[in-house]
């Protein structure tokens, strides 16, 4: 992403380049495309791996993965395809890592985020029975999640103001308003399947 | 694509703190909307802007180079063939050179300057009856010259004058050529003290404070004295005490075993139980470097330090594993072979204690077997031939500081009778040596496992 030199084909989008590259596999070509989202791939390492060497080392093993697999498949969308690249990478490596049992362990409730590929009921506002049932779903959090989901959705407030405010750890704060928005969603799936049943 | 770009820039002014509240929300909001960027952000925000900043600037270097010798492969044969021919080339004119060079031509240059005054003959002359080259030749240089005597001195002073610059630790050296000198030129003896009195400035120039040191050792016993005590209170000067400071952690519990170094050398300390930490340094605007097993180093000037209490932070990032060789520390993917791993997690459960001494307690009769028969000698026979099962009986008892056994416990699968008995004997036990650790009696538990019954 930040490599110094000025990237030739800054002006190409991620398909454009995919087809350059498969048309004609140039490094180059690759490194670039792969560079644009090389901060992504190391943060979510350092989720996993907890460890900057062992990060780095993943984003080069990744994009050995990339020169390997990208002729053998029909790749539509590169970003989402690098990132369940990423991810498996990083979770064959804590399944393979005998001593990363123990920090499998630790981060396999975390490991199992909700997707929000999808928007998330609580940034839907048209539809009024759902609001109505999100309401009650937020009534049934736990009061520390529900307290964060509320400021950072409805005051707009950033976690290091949340964290102030309820004198909680900011990490702490993220990991409430994360598993706030998972109970959340889990509440109005089932009152929805629910309310299918009734009907 | 400059979207990224610009991502990234943001992501490196959050951790820095250089955005708003609002921005920050924006930031934190938008990196919610993709799962890829949501745990890219829980991974980044885990590490500082600095490392952030120099991990993606390390991975740049690393990416380019991964792709550089794939690219430049055809034209990087070409060099390398054309960087070998020339190589080869140089080795052998060095080797040419090397050979042709007459070893001949080596000596005379080391000898130099007295070869050039004097006609070989002469040197053949002096060369046997001498030991030391000086001796040599300040004889050579007299016998043929035949000038007058304070000439031929100021050559020999001049001689050992360069000669002091080039080694400053010449003072024996010197006394060698001094004594030769007087033996071999009577009656100059003036134009030597002239000249070592000239020759001191010289020498006091180049040595160091602590070369000074030992030649004053050298001198009579009592000025050496005088040496020995001057010599500690001149590094008092030097060095300024710091006031002392406390190390803290992020709530205030006293960090003790923080390293403490003087940046730039191998001076430093570590901080006490209190986590109290004092050094003297020889300049209070030197930097000190504060590190810490697991949380992010510290440096501060060394008069930013004193009488401070200095917090350190827990370092987030998950401790590294290392393989410790015998030769130093590599990283585990360097490594080749069998080595064994202990990870933070495997080390930590095991509180063992540290260097305390802890001796168990001795059974009266000098061992647990002697004790063991101490008690079957005592056993009721009526009782224990009620009994003919083998039988394993386990006794748990305590020893005091005072050597006496209490509190005599018997796993209730023992028959109650056998365990009575045991009880009873062991009760009369007489006093152990107490468990002692660091040279103090301590209470200790103790097992001893009988067996009755079939022998």
């Amino acid at each position: 992403l930040k490599s110094g030199a000025i990237n030739k084909y800054q002006n190409f989008s991620d398909a454009e380049l995919m087809e350059r590259y498969r048309s004609m596999p140039d490094p180059e070509v690759l490194g670039d495309l792969y560079q644009r989202y090389m901060v992504l791939v190391y943060g979510v390492c350092m989720k996993y791996l907890k460890s900057r060497e062992d990060s780095q080392d993943a984003v080069m093993q990744i994009y050995e993965t990339l020169v390997r697999e990208i002729p053998r498949f029909e790749i539509r969308h590169f970003k989402s395809w690098l990132y369940g690249v990423t991810r498996n990478h990083c979770l064959m490596k804590l399944r393979k890592d005998s001593s990363g049992r123990l920090k499998q362990d630790k981060i396999s409730s975390e490991m199992f985020m909700e997707s929000t590929s999808t928007i998330h009921p609580i940034e839907e506002k048209e539809d009024e029975e759902l609001q109505e049932r999100l309401k009650a779903c937020m009534e049934q959090l736990k009061e520390e999640q529900r307290r964060c989901v509320e400021l950072f959705y409805y005051h707009q407030h950033c976690y290091r103001e949340i964290a102030a405010e309820l004198m909680l750890d900011e990490n702490k704060v993220k990991s409430f308003i994360q598993n706030g928005k998972r109970n959340l969603k889990i509440c109005i799936e089932s009152k929805t399947v629910m309310k299918d049943v009734r009907d | 694509m400059s979207g990224t770009e610009q991502k990234y820039e943001r992501i490196i002014k959050y951790l820095k703190g250089l955005l708003s509240n609002r921005e920050r929300y924006d930031l934190e909001k938008e990196m919610m909307q993709e799962p890829f960027e949501e745990e890219a952000f829980d991974g980044l925000t885990r590490i500082s802007a600095d490392e952030l900043e120099a991990d993606m600037e390390l991975l740049g270097n690393r990416l380019k180079e991964r792709i550089e010798p794939d690219r430049k492969r055809s034209l990087g044969i070409f060099y390398r063939i054309a960087a070998g021919i020339i190589l080869l080339a140089g080795i052998a004119g060095i080797l040419y050179l090397v050979f042709r060079m007459p070893p001949r031509s080596l000596l005379t240059e080391e000898t130099g300057e007295v070869t050039h005054q004097v006609p070989p003959a002469v040197i053949s002359q002096a060369v046997p009856d001498t030991v030391f080259p000086e001796k040599a030749k300040s004889e050579i240089e007299h016998e043929p010259v035949q000038s007058p005597p304070v000439v031929t001195g100021k050559s020999v002073r001049h001689e050992k004058v360069s000669e002091e610059a080039k080694i400053t630790t010449t003072v024996t050296e010197a006394v060698t050529a001094e004594a030769v000198a007087e033996e071999h030129m009577a009656g100059r003896e003036a134009v030597e003290e002239e000249e070592i009195a000239k020759r001191e400035p010289v020498a006091d120039e180049r040595m160091t404070e602590i070369e000074r040191a030992n030649e004053k050792i050298r001198e009579p016993a009592v000025s050496n004295r005088k040496s020995e005590a001057a010599a500690p209170s001149a590094m008092e000067k030097a060095r300024a005490v710091l006031p002392a400071a406390k190390v803290v952690d992020i709530d205030g519990n006293p960090l003790p075993g923080v390293t403490v170094l003087e940046k730039g050398s191998t001076h430093g300390t570590v901080t006490d139980m209190e986590g109290m930490l004092s050094l003297q340094v020889f300049d209070s605007g030197s930097v000190l470097s504060l590190t810490y097993i697991g949380y992010v180093p510290v440096e501060m000037k060394a008069k930013d330090i004193a009488g401070k209490e200095i917090s350190m932070t827990e370092d987030l990032v998950a401790l590294e594993e290392v393989v410790v060789v015998g030769y130093g520390v590599q990283k585990k993917s360097d490594v080749t072979g069998a080595v064994a791993m202990l990870s933070a997690e495997d080390i930590s459960p095991r509180g063992e204690p540290g260097i305390s001494s802890i001796v168990n307690p001795v059974p009266p009769g000098g061992s647990v077997k002697a004790f063991k028969q101490w008690v079957y000698e005592r056993l009721d026979d009526s009782i224990v031939r009620a009994f003919p099962e083998k039988q394993k009986i386990l006794v748990n008892i305590t020893v005091q500081t005072d050597g006496s056994v209490s509190d005599i416990r018997i796993k209730e699968t023992v028959p109650e009778p056998l365990a009575e008995e045991f009880r009873r004997i062991i009760s009369q036990s007489p006093r152990w040596k107490p468990a002692m650790e660091d040279n103090k009696p301590v209470v200790a538990k103790v097992a001893i496992r009988f067996v009755i019954g079939e022998e």
